[in-house]
């Protein structure tokens, strides 16, 4: 499949580590011209997305080097803290970070995009499922993902903007065996190559036809049914542990 | 050799504005561009390049040959940076 990403701008945020860097890597294989901002210090843009001037000088360095932006990949995470312990401030950062800087980027290249620009929100299956004490996290991506669409029509006709959703992706590629790889239908748990082929594929004019989607991939886990009894899954409520 | 220099300079100035003006034409035409920090931020120095007097001083190296023949100068056309920010007040 010709995915023909030479010479592209793409800007990732969070790309200095786990799935950002490995779609960063990608991409760079392919002769894209790869801006990167992450609060971690390195070769790239270093600066807080949760703030608001930092996210202006990173935009703007990259119009001034590339003078457009034909992918733009929305991948840095919001923290995650739960309803017992997340304070007002933890809560309005995890916004910031994963619902404000999405939308903000977008506005700010808003103007910049290339005719058949791409945007790639990444989200989370958390947007459809929790785990308890997860409020900032499953909030901020449930954001990323609502906003998606809303994005996907507004900049109809011009760029095409999808979400993806991982599952269990472990970014240090740890081979896990057992139940941990057993329990999802794909058979292992995910590593960022899985991320990154889609965001890949997402970028390329081979998915044309696709905006406004969120692809979850999660090895199938959202997916399964899960009763008592039922397939070898068993509840052990605290009182019989 | 200083007049070289100073050559080499305007070479790259007019390079930097042509990218930044060309940049602005295609954003123009776009929904929104106005209301850009982005946008207004290249504006800002398109017009001081216009109005503070380098402009003047590159299209008079212009008009004595001696900017490279290649080089990419629309920036540098009598009427193109004037008619841009004049279409663009509305």
């Amino acid at each position: 499949m010709q995915l023909n990403l030479k010479d592209k701008v793409v800007v990732i945020t969070g790309g200095a580590h786990g799935i950002g860097l490995c779609a960063a890597e990608e991409f760079r294989k392919y002769g894209a011209h790869v801006c990167v901002i992450d609060r971690a210090k390195g070769d790239h843009y270093v600066g807080d997305i949760g703030n608001k001037d930092h996210l202006e000088g990173f935009a703007r360095t990259v119009i001034q080097t590339h003078g457009r932006v034909d992918v733009l990949v929305n991948n840095a995470p919001p923290q995650m803290c739960g309803i017992d312990d997340c304070t007002w401030e933890q809560f309005q950062t995890a916004m910031n970070v994963g619902v404000t800087a999405p939308f903000y980027l977008c506005k700010l290249f808003s103007p910049f995009f290339s005719q058949g620009a791409s945007v790639i929100n990444i989200s989370s299956s958390r947007d459809r499922m929790s785990q308890p004490q997860t409020e900032s996290y499953t909030a901020a991506k449930g954001g990323i993902s609502a906003l998606t669409h809303a994005l996907a029509v507004s900049f109809a006709g011009r760029v095409r903007v999808n979400a993806i959703s991982p599952g269990w992706i472990d970014t240090a590629y740890t081979v896990y065996q057992g139940p941990d790889a057993d329990q999802q239908p794909a058979g292992r748990v995910g590593n960022p190559m899985d991320i990154a082929n889609m965001i890949l594929f997402l970028a390329s004019d081979q998915a044309g036809f696709i905006t406004g989607e969120n692809i979850c991939i999660d090895g199938g886990m959202t997916r399964q049914m899960i009763y008592h009894g039922d397939h070898g899954w068993t509840l052990e409520t605290q009182e019989e542990t | 050799m200083m007049e070289q220099t100073k050559i080499e300079i305007a070479v790259a100035r007019v390079r930097q504005m042509e990218s930044v003006f060309d940049t602005l034409q295609k954003a123009a035409e776009r929904p929104g561009a106005a209301q850009s920090p982005i946008f207004r931020a290249l504006l800002a120095q398109l017009i001081r390049y216009y109005e503070g007097g380098r402009w003047m001083e590159d299209y008079q190296l212009d008009e004595q040959g001696l900017l490279p023949p290649g080089l990419k100068r629309g920036v540098l056309s009598e009427d193109g940076v004037y008619n841009f920010l004049t279409e663009l007040e509305p």
